[in-house]
Order: C-alpha cells, then sequence, then structure tokens
C-alpha cells in the first residue's frame, strides 16, 4: 500500500503558536501528533494551537522531525537526541508536558512525565513544594502529625535541590 | 517550617489536574508516601480510587461483591495499563461502572508478553507467544487450563497441537467466531487467518480485503456473516471510514457515519500510539469498543450498527 504515496507530493501542513508564530512541517511529521492528525483527517492543513507556545512548539518539531526518520540504524542517535531533549528546567519540562499532552503525543508525554518523576522522586517535600510552585496548606500542626505518621518514609536522605 | 507565601500556584492552572494526576502517577509509591505532606493536594490524590487501584497489589476481591447480582459480564480490555502490566480494568455492564482487577496470573502465565486475546463471562484467554499457544484462565478460581480449548458442545477441552507461527507476536486483537473458525486479522500487511475449532488447524483464508486500509477490524453478527470495519486512506491517515461485509469477495456495505466514524477514529488512535487496543465483539452486530485514552482514562462506546451511538464514560 505504501507504492501510491511516494509518488506523490510531499503534503505541508502549516501549525501556528498561540504567540502566532507560523511553522511549515510535513504532514508525515505533524500526524505523529493524535490531535493534528484529527484536524489533518478532517481536511485541515492550517492548524492554529492555541495552547502551545512558539517556544514549545519549536521543541516539539524538533522531536517529531527526529522521530519520523526513526530507523533501525539511528536508535542511539535518537536515545542520544532524547537525552539531551529533557536535559532541561523544571518549568520547562511542565510546559512541554502540557503541550504534549494537548497534542496527545503519547510516547513524548511517557518520556517526560518519567524523566520528571525520576528527578523528584528523592525530593524533600518543600523541593517539591518549590518546583511545583505550590503552597503548602497544612498548618504547622497538621504537616507535624503526618510527619509522624509518616516517619518511617522520611528516612534517608532527601535531596534539596531545586533542579 | 515556613508556609511559602510568595509562591504563586500558576502551575495548577496550566498543568490541568488529570496531566499532574498522571505525571505523579509514574512515581513509584514510596516516594509519592513521602510526598503526601507536599501539600492537600497531593494527599487527596493518594487516595482517589485511580491512586489506590494502581498501586494496592490486593484489590482484586472487587468484583466479589457483585456476585450476588449474576449475571455479570465483563468486557476486559485487551491491554492493560503500560506501567501496571498485571492491572486489567474491567467493565461491570450491571452496574455500569469501571473496576480494576490486578491479576496474580504470573504464575500461570511465565511470559510477561502474555497477550490477552478474550475474555468471558470471568474467564480470560490468553497467547503465549512463546510456545504459540492459549491459556484459558479463571480470574475468580485462580485456576487455568493451558493449550485447550473448551468445547461447549461436547462439553469437553481438546488440546491443539502446536500453533503456526501466523500472528505475530504484537497481536492485541481477539478472535472473532463465524462459521466453525476462529478469525483473526493479521497487522500490515493485512490478511484473514483463521483456526478451525475442530482440527485445530490454521490457515490463510482467502477473502480479499479491500486496499488502502488504514486499520481493520474483524466483527461477526455470531454465526451467518463476517464483517470488516476499515479505516480507508494512505499514509496511515483515515480519510474514511467503511463496513465491509466479507464473502469470497468482500463487498462494500456502507460508509460508516461521521458521529461513529469520529468516536471510532478516537478510540483507535488512542489504540495505535500507546499500544493499546481496540475490541470489538459481536452481539447481533452490535459493536462494542472499549479503549484506555492517554491519561488512562476509559471510555466505552457501544453501537449497533443499525441503531444510533451510544456512548457509556
Amino acid at each position: 500500500m505504501a507504492s501510491t504515496t511516494e509518488t506523490k507530493q510531499k503534503k505541508m501542513l502549516i501549525l501556528k503558536s498561540a504567540d502566532n508564530d507560523e511553522f511549515e512541517i510535513e504532514e508525515s511529521v505533524g500526524v505523529q501528533s493524535e490531535t493534528i492528525k484529527n484536524l489533518v483527517e478532517d481536511g485541515f492543513t492550517f492548524v492554529p494551537l492555541p495552547n502551545v507556545y512558539t517556544k514549545a512548539l519549536i521543541k516539539i518539531i524538533d522531536y517529531l522531525k527526529k522521530h519520523a526518520n526513526k530507523t533501525d540504524s539511528n536508535d542511539e542517535e535518537i536515545k542520544t537526541f532524547d537525552k539531551d531533549f529533557v536535559n532541561t528546567t523544571f518549568d520547562d519540562l511542565f510546559e512541554l508536558v502540557s503541550a504534549a499532552n494537548y497534542l496527545h503525543i503519547s510516547c513524548l508525554m511517557n518520556m517526560l512525565c518519567q524523566t520528571i518523576a525520576d528527578r523528584i522522586k528523592d525530593k524533600s517535600p518543600e523541593a517539591v513544594r518549590k518546583i511545583f510552585h505550590i503552597n503548602c496548606d497544612y498548618t504547622p500542626e497538621e504537616e507535624a502529625k503526618i510527619r509522624k505518621a509518616n516517619a518511617q518514609a522520611f528516612e534517608g536522605q532527601f535531596d534539596e535541590s531545586l533542579d | 517550617m515556613v508556609l511559602a507565601t510568595h509562591m504563586d500556584p500558576k502551575i495548577w492552572s496550566r498543568l490541568p489536574e488529570d496531566v499532574l494526576e498522571y505525571l505523579l502517577s509514574f512515581l513509584p509509591l514510596k516516594t509519592f508516601l513521602k510526598l503526601r505532606s507536599t501539600c492537600k493536594h497531593f494527599k487527596t490524590l493518594l487516595f482517589s480510587p485511580p491512586f489506590i487501584s494502581k498501586h494496592s497489589p490486593s484489590s482484586s476481591s472487587s468484583s466479589s461483591n457483585s456476585q450476588n447480582s449474576s449475571p455479570f459480564f465483563f468486557i476486559f480490555t485487551c491491554f492493560p495499563h503500560p506501567q501496571f502490566p498485571r492491572q486489567y480494568p474491567l467493565f461491570d455492564t450491571v452496574h455500569h461502572n469501571w473496576r480494576n482487577l490486578s491479576l496474580c496470573v504470573s504464575p500461570v502465565l511465565p511470559s510477561s508478553s502474555s497477550v490477552l486475546l478474550s475474555s468471558s463471562n470471568g474467564l480470560l484467554c490468553f497467547t503465549r507467544p512463546s510456545s504459540n499457544s492459549f491459556t484459558v484462565t479463571n480470574v475468580l478460581a485462580r485456576s487455568s487450563r493451558p493449550d485447550f480449548v473448551y468445547d461447549s458442545l461436547v462439553h469437553s477441552w481438546s488440546q491443539f497441537g502446536g500453533f503456526d507461527l501466523i500472528l505475530n507476536e504484537n497481536h492485541h486483537q481477539e478472535g472473532v467466531f463465524h462459521d466453525g473458525h476462529l478469525y483473526f486479522i493479521t497487522p500490515e500487511p493485512y490478511f484473514v487467518v483463521c483456526m478451525d475449532l475442530n482440527t485445530g488447524e490454521w490457515k490463510r483464508s482467502n477473502f480479499e480485503l479491500p486496499t488502502e486500509l488504514t486499520f481493520a477490524r474483524l466483527v461477526s453478527d455470531g454465526d451467518k456473516k463476517l464483517y470488516l470495519i476499515s479505516g480507508n486512506g494512505s499514509n496511515g491517515i483515515s480519510r474514511s471510514m467503511k463496513l465491509w461485509e466479507l464473502d469470497g469477495n468482500s463487498r462494500f456495505l456502507e460508509g460508516l457515519g461521521i458521529g461513529f466514524q469520529n468516536a471510532l477514529r478516537c478510540l483507535i488512535n488512542g489504540a495505535v500510539d500507546s499500544d493499546g487496543f481496540l475490541c470489538s465483539q459481536a452481539i447481533r452486530l452490535c459493536l462494542i469498543v472499549t479503549s484506555i485514552g492517554l491519561k488512562g482514562e476509559t471510555s466505552v462506546l457501544l453501537r449497533s450498527l443499525t441503531d444510533s451511538l451510544v456512548f457509556v464514560p
């Protein structure tokens, strides 16, 4: 079934970010995103992405291009690329998770979530609060209580760093 | 401990709650317990049903309290959550809700690559890729009959010899019974294979399939007819979906309605990338499609091919 497709001209899509930058990519690259694929199947070639900012979109297009050219031989190359891709700040990772979720790119979504989970798994609750920008809504008494109840789990060392 | 006061909880507005929940489900349970003192929300998440069922190894008895309301039927998903390979969500059609069942099937299923093929009334049928054989497991009794197929006409188990390696190991679709044979459709390149339930012989059927398929699912109406639901297009992009009747030469019956197409497409799209599944079961040509979405949410679609679309959330 591939024979007829190769002769056709490459179809292109235009993606528009939340800050109004436009990017032209090949359809075959874009359809790795389920959200884009659904729009393509409905006949759209211009895809506005009001939830994805340019900064994240550039990274995600890089990712999609790289992964669209996956073959047996460049496995290592892609692994290196992925490793570099997630080597960034927590805020960037959250931005990317948000975008990957909106675009429904599950392999990227899983990779990002796994990365974040790996990076926060040894953190202290205080560090996690800062990383996630969460206010502690326990009263000091409540927190002391839950810590006491949790004494066993709090054994060992916590990582207080924020990177 | 000084309360953080200057922090704007902007992350909550950027990261939807279900995304955060999904993200946190990647954490080991121990870490998650440690982190429950982070904030009340985290603690609430810990005690939310999805977390308990995901992390609890012994939550399998949830089905027992519904036993008195027989008959209860389960539709098992064909593929468990990628992170929790021994968790099988199941749909209780009596109570119209989802339950989680964690199966202690490891002694029964030697290989972690055993794939759930089909289910019926609490019996699960797995394939064992290494030996190309089936295992039937009774989840309630925790017993299993490897390599046997039960013949309900003569009430006996028959053992079939080794199966030819016709279906590859990535095969997630359950077989469809039609005319004494169990039919399967292979992943690309698509062709239909069947096993004769009397002789246990596999053969490749001579059904001519339409060209330019993007996905293909078999549905049977029980015994008389075999249907194919297909996506048609190229490059893996479905431009339309069609229903075919398979006999000597496949006959085009109808293009499926837009509403049904969209629903089916969402389900299939969700299924392809996340190694999910789409299981169809024919009950008088009523199609049941179940799906686990990207974030672990589940949806069921029930559709009689003649009636309008019904969604069960």
